[in-house]
C-alpha cells in the first residue's frame, strides 16, 4: 500500500464509510459493546509508533523554522563554545568510529549535518567534516528517495560554502516520513542526529525554536515504545528527553547540556549491521 | 502546559472575583471597545459532535470589525456581543484566522457607534516592551467587563511569532481581550493563554494583529455556520502522517503528536478486515485517556483539543482476538483558516 500522504479524495472516500457520516448518533463505533477499560489502551505492547515531528498551521514551513536554525549569524554570539568542544572530544564519537553498525553510523551522520554550521568559521574542521560527508552518502542507500537527495542539495551546497535551509528541512522531514514507510531505525535513528546536530547549534544561539523542541518528544517515544527500537534506543530516548528538557529552561545548563548530547553519543550498537 | 484562557460561566470563582474586585481602577472609556463574547458552536469529541456554549472577549478595531482569539471564534456558530451599555451584536461573518498567532477577525451584523482601538507603533526591539505597564480589559471568569493591571513581563520568540509575556491575573473568558499600554490607551496585544510552568499569561503583540488585518481586507469573509461543518473537517484536513499497522492480541499502534492548545485534530484507522472489532483511544499526556470507544470497520475520528501537549491515537487488538490485523492509521489537522475566501 502506498502509504504516502492520503489524498483529499482518498480521505474523502474513507468518510463514505465512516461514523463521520452521521457522527452525532455514533454510527458505528460499536454502541452494543462496552468501551474499552483504560487499561485495556494503555498497558498494551506498543507494536508501531507514528511519531509526528511537525504539527501547525504548515508543516513545511515549521520544518524550515526548525532548519533556519542552522543558519549560524554573526549577530548571534556562541554562548557556549565549550559544549561543542565537549561533544567533539565526547567518547566514541566521530564518523567512522568505533561503532560499525549502520544505525549508529547514521546517527552521528544526522548530527555532523545538522551541526555543520558550527564548522563554517573554522574552515580546516569544515573541509574534515565536508570530506566525511561525501563518502557517507553510502550510507543512505536504502532510505527514502527523499532523503537522499536533500542529502545532496545540502552537500552540494555546503560545498559552495552555504548552508542551504530549504535541503535540510527537506531531508529532516524526508527522515521523518521515512520512519513510516521504513527502514523505521534508519530514519529514525538519522532523524535523531539531525535533532541532536541542530540542538547544539540552536544553544550556541542562545534561543531554540519552540516547535524544534517539541519534535523531541514524539521521536523519544518511538525509540521507548515501539517494538523495533530495544536496547539502547531507550537510552537514546533519555538524551532526547534530558537535552529537550534543558533547552526549556530559560537559563542553559552548558556543563549538563554537553554531558547529555555526549551521552547520546555513547550508545553503542545492539547488534552488527548485516 | 499552556492552556488556553477560553472559558465558560463555570468559571466564576472566589479568586476570581477577589482579582476582580483588587483590580479595578481607571480609564473606563475603554471598556466601549470592548465586548464581552458568547459562543455556541460545536465541539469535536471523536465519535460524536455535541453543541456547547463558552466565554470569550473581543474588541472593535474599526465600526463593524471585532477582533478576538481563533480559538474562541473556532467552531462557533452564533457569536453574540454585548457592550457594557447592554447593547448587542451579532458576529455571523469571520473573515481571517491566524492559528499561531491565536486571533480571529469578524464582523458585525451592523456597524456600531462605538470606535476602534488604535494600536501601539512597532518598537525597534520588541524586547523594549518588558517593564511597560498594561491595563488588560476582559471578561474573565464570564462575569462581565472587567479591568486586570499587570506588566509586560518578557517578550519571547522570533519575528513574526513574538509572544508577549505578561502577569495580569485573568481565567477563562478572557480570551480575545486587548492588552493596553496603561500610559498611552493604545493596545499592546491580544491576550490568548497562560502557562503554568512560566506563572505568566501570554499575549500576541499589536503588529501581529494589524498583519492579519491587513490581509482580511482581501476576504469576503465567511459564514461561522458554513465554514465549521462536519464536510469541512475532512476538506480542510491536513494529513501529517500515516502508517501501517499489524497488531495481534494484546499489541497496539499509535500516531504519537504534539499540539498547540485549542487545535482541532483528525485521526483515521482503516483496518483491512472490516470484521475485526477493535479498541480505540485519545490518550494525553501518555497516561490519561480521554476518549475511548469499540469499532469495526473504517474510522475517522475529529477531535477539539483544548490542552496543548502529548497525545497519542492508540488502536489495540483486544485480548482473545484471533490471528492479527492490519491496517492503517494516520492523523492532521483541521485548517479552518484554508475555508475563508
Amino acid at each position: 500500500m502506498n502509504t504516502k500522504t492520503l489524498s483529499l479524495m482518498s480521505l474523502l472516500g474513507l468518510l463514505a464509510a465512516s461514523p463521520l457520516v452521521n457522527p452525532v448518533q455514533s454510527a458505528r463505533a460499536e454502541d452494543a459493546l462496552p468501551k474499552p477499560a483504560d487499561a485495556d489502551l494503555l498497558n498494551k505492547k506498543t507494536v508501531s509508533v507514528l511519531p509526528v515531528l511537525a504539527t501547525g498551521p504548515s508543516r513545511k514551513t515549521t520544518f524550515l523554522e526548525v532548519a533556519s536554525t542552522a543558519l549560524v549569524g554573526d549577530k548571534k554570539a556562541p554562548l557556549m563554545p565549550g559544549a561543542v568542544t565537549s561533544v567533539e572530544a565526547g567518547t566514541g564519537f566521530g564518523f567512522a568510529g568505533a561503532s560499525t553498525d549502520k544505525d549508529i553510523a547514521l546517527l552521528q551522520l544526522g548530527f555532523l549535518v545538522g551541526s555543520l554550521p558550527l564548522n563554517a568559521d573554522d574552515p580546516k574542521a569544515f573541509s574534515a567534516a565536508m570530506d566525511m560527508l561525501g563518502p557517507a552518502r553510502a550510507l543512505l542507500a536504502g532510505l527514502a528517495p527523499g532523503v537522499v537527495s536533500a542529502y545532496d542539495r545540502y552537500v552540494a551546497s555546503a560545498r559552495g560554502g552555504s548552508i542551504d535551509v530549504p535541503a535540510l528541512a527537506a531531508l529532516f522531514e524526508a527522515a521523518e516520513g521515512g520512519i513510516a514507510t521504513g527502514p523505521q531505525r534508519g530514519h529514525g535513528y538519522l532523524t535523531g542526529g539531525l535533532w541532536f546536530g541542530l540542538a547544539i547549534v540552536g544553544a550556541t544561539q542562545g534561543q531554540v525554536n519552540p516547535a524544534f523542541v517539541s519534535m523531541a518528544s514524539p521521536l523519544a517515544v518511538l525509540f521507548e515504545e515501539d517494538a523495533e527500537f530495544e536496547g539502547s534506543d531507550r537510552k537514546l530516548a533519555a538524551s532526547l528527553r534530558q537535552v529537550a528538557g534543558l533547552l526549556k529552561a530559560e537559563t542553559l545548563d552548558v556543563q549538563a547540556f554537553s554531558t547529555a548530547v555526549s551521552g547520546a553519543f555513547k550508545v553503542s550498537a545492539d547488534a552488527p549491521a548485516p | 502546559m499552556i492552556h488556553a484562557a477560553r472559558g465558560g460561566p463555570r468559571l466564576v470563582s472566589i479568586v476570581a472575583l477577589s482579582m476582580l474586585i483588587g483590580a479595578c481602577a481607571t480609564k473606563p472609556k475603554w471598556t466601549e471597545s470592548t465586548l464581552e463574547l458568547k459562543v455556541e458552536g460545536i465541539e469535536l469529541q471523536g465519535d460524536k459532535v455535541s453543541r456547547a456554549g463558552w466565554a470569550g472577549t473581543g474588541f472593535w478595531v474599526d465600526e463593524d470589525t471585532l477582533v478576538t482569539n481563533a480559538h474562541v471564534a473556532t467552531r462557533g456558530h452564533r457569536i453574540v456581543g454585548v457592550h457594557d451599555d447592554k447593547q448587542k451584536y451579532h458576529f455571523d461573518t469571520i473573515v481571517a484566522i491566524d492559528r499561531v498567532a491565536d486571533i480571529a477577525v469578524l464582523k458585525a451584523d451592523r456597524k456600531g457607534d462605538k470606535g476602534g482601538v488604535e494600536f501601539i507603533d512597532k518598537p525597534k526591539n520588541a524586547k523594549d516592551l518588558r517593564g511597560r505597564a498594561l491595563m488588560l480589559v476582559g471578561n474573565s471568569g464570564g462575569i462581565g467587563l472587567g479591568f486586570y493591571e499587570g506588566r509586560v513581563t518578557n517578550v519571547i520568540g522570533e519575528a513574526p511569532d513574538e509572544i508577549l509575556l505578561h502577569d495580569t491575573r485573568v481565567v477563562g473568558g478572557s480570551s480575545g481581550s486587548a492588552i493596553y499600554d496603561k500610559e498611552a490607551g493604545k493596545v499592546m496585544g491580544i491576550h490568548f493563554a497562560g502557562s503554568s510552568d512560566l506563572d505568566a499569561k501570554f499575549a500576541s503583540p499589536a503588529w501581529r494583529i494589524q498583519k492579519l488585518l491587513a490581509e482580511s481586507k482581501k476576504n469576503k469573509g465567511v459564514p461561522l455556520d458554513q465554514l465549521f461543518t462536519l464536510p469541512n473537517v475532512i476538506e480542510l484536513a491536513s494529513i501529517w502522517g500515516q502508517r501501517e499497522f499489524c497488531i495481534a492480541a494484546g499489541q497496539k499502534a499509535m500516531v504519537n503528536f504534539e499540539v498547540r492548545p485549542s487545535t482541532d485534530v483528525i485521526a483515521f484507522i482503516k483496518p483491512r478486515d472490516p470484521n475485526a472489532v477493535l479498541d480505540t483511544g485519545l490518550v494525553y499526556g501518555g497516561q490519561q485517556v480521554t476518549w475511548s470507544a469499540k469499532f469495526k470497520g473504517n474510522l475517522v475520528l475529529p477531535f477539539s483539543l483544548r490542552g496543548g501537549g502529548r497525545y497519542d491515537l492508540v488502536v489495540v487488538a483486544p485480548e482473545g482476538m484471533p490471528g492479527t490485523v492490519c491496517g492503517v492509521l494516520g492523523a492532521g489537522e483541521i485548517q479552518w483558516e484554508k475555508g475563508i475566501k
